[in-house]
């Protein structure tokens, strides 16, 4: 137990010693703040309100486009991996979204949509709707003929079937779209929001990279890799724990 | 003469993509309170004819009509192993209540396992969970599919001496599929050999 909760906590402060080393090697701090260099900095942004605020706004972006990129990814992955007929036809579509680079999407977006939020929600949700799709639609091939024949035989509803024969199979596959969706959603919002939002953590980077403030960047892009991880740690971590509990006896 | 339970007649049943007929023509109908067994080698058809009986092959020429209230014992538990030993009843029997569930549960000695996840029990027990589980609920029709095979001997008897009680409470029209004829003579009033090919139904004396 100790173990495993000091492996994690040893592993960032030998992050923060090579970083620290590098700082000095740099001897820059216009290049590469010490790492306590950035503590005033932070808590000025945090004081002012302008850190939570711009959080926030990224929060709710990454929040909105990951709940509709697993939602239509997984109905996709579920209905392709379901039929034969269906993956025939939208496999290709799939290919094409997949290789689409993110900016392409983002550009395009912005340009028949125009500058909005809806706008910036939708082009990260199609960033990652074939991703999720791939992922849920390997789960829904994997579904277990018997456990169908069973819920046939006993006359299962589809709510019912879906509930407790197919989502309980599919949960690893779940749980392995949200983690990448998560970690690659936050990713593209920045590039969303420093391309055609007036605020969020993207806005803040693309503004001080203007005023080439290496610390400020550090800031907002420790913040929120921070509110990530406790995500990962407080949500995504337990939620799956909770769907495996049935293996681990 | 009490109603059909079970109303099987097909003219015969062949893959998709293949010429060959696996299953000739084939009839039978089981009323209710009467038992049926199907003998036979291995891959003459058997558990094809019971996919078609139990509604899970739809692919054949003729009529299979059978009650509404029917259950099925699978080769392999095929238990949720994801929800507890519980709810693997009442998840299947929305209608049944708790306490029937927990006094099926008393009746194939599993009470004391009915909070634990299935992957807790051992085959035996999984067997005997999947028996609790199609005779909940009073069906009609039971359909059971080489329900005992690759059991040790002890087990195999046991799990074949509590489906006979259950089988005397209950009056549900049985269709019985399996290879080996002890068993099928034990637990069934009619048996019938699957033999040939296309494999057609033969009575055994």
């Amino acid at each position: 137990m100790f173990q495993k909760s000091f492996v994690p906590i040893a592993s960032i402060g030998l992050l923060l010693l090579v970083w620290l080393i590098a700082a000095v090697l740099v001897a820059d701090a216009q290049v590469l703040p010490q790492p306590h260099a950035l503590v005033g900095p932070f808590w000025n942004e945090l004081k002012s309100g302008d850190l939570t605020y711009h959080l926030s706004q990224t929060l709710i972006r990454v929040a909105w486009a990951f709940v509709l990129a697993m939602f239509v990814g997984s109905v996709i992955g579920l209905s392709m991996g379901r039929s034969q007929r269906l993956n025939r036809w939208l496999d290709p579509w799939l290919v094409v979204f997949l290789n689409l680079p993110a900016l392409v999407l983002i550009v395009l977006c912005y340009l028949w949509i125009g500058l909005s939020e809806t706008a910036a929600i939708v082009a990260v949700t199609l960033n990652k709707v074939p991703n999720v799709a791939i992922i849920i639609r390997e789960g829904a091939r994997a579904l277990s003929p018997d456990t169908d024949a069973l819920a046939k035989v006993y006359r299962m509803s589809a709510w019912s079937r879906l509930r407790h024969v197919h989502l309980p199979q599919l949960a690893p596959f779940i749980a392995a779209a949200a983690r990448g969706g998560i970690s690659v959603i936050w990713k593209i919002v920045l590039v969303v929001e420093l391309l055609g939002r007036s605020n969020g953590v993207g806005f803040q980077i693309h503004l001080f990279f203007q005023l080439f403030d290496v610390g400020m960047v550090l800031v907002y892009a420790f913040s929120f890799i921070s509110v990530m991880l406790f995500v990962e740690w407080v949500i995504v971590q337990p939620w799956e724990r909770s769907t495996r509990r049935w293996r681990q006896t | 003469m009490a109603a059909n339970m079970i109303q099987f007649h097909i003219k015969g049943k062949r893959y998709e993509g293949s010429s060959d007929w696996v299953l000739g023509e084939v009839s039978f109908d089981i009323a209710a309170g009467r038992s049926l067994s199907i003998i036979g080698p291995s891959g003459v058809g058997k558990s094809t004819l019971l996919r078609i009986a139990a509604g899970l092959d739809e692919s054949f020429e003729g009529t299979v009509e059978r009650s509404e209230k029917f259950s099925m014992v699978f080769q392999e538990p095929t238990l949720l192993p994801w929800r507890r030993v519980i709810k693997n009843l009442t998840l299947l029997h929305p209608a049944v209540s708790d306490k029937e569930a927990l006094s099926m549960l008393e009746r194939v000695g599993l009470l004391a396992k009915a909070n634990d996840w299935p992957l807790q029990l051992s085959v035996g027990q999984q067997r005997r969970l999947s028996l609790a589980r199609a005779f909940l609920g009073n069906p009609d029709l039971l359909i059971l599919d080489e329900p005992f095979v690759s059991l040790d001997e002890v087990t195999h008897d046991n799990m074949v001496q509590l489906t006979q009680e259950l089988l005397a409470d209950s009056g549900a029209a049985v269709l019985l599929v399996t290879h080996d004829r002890r068993e099928a003579l034990q637990l069934t009033q009619r048996v019938c050999e699957l033999r040939g090919s296309p494999a057609t139904l033969h009575e055994v004396d």
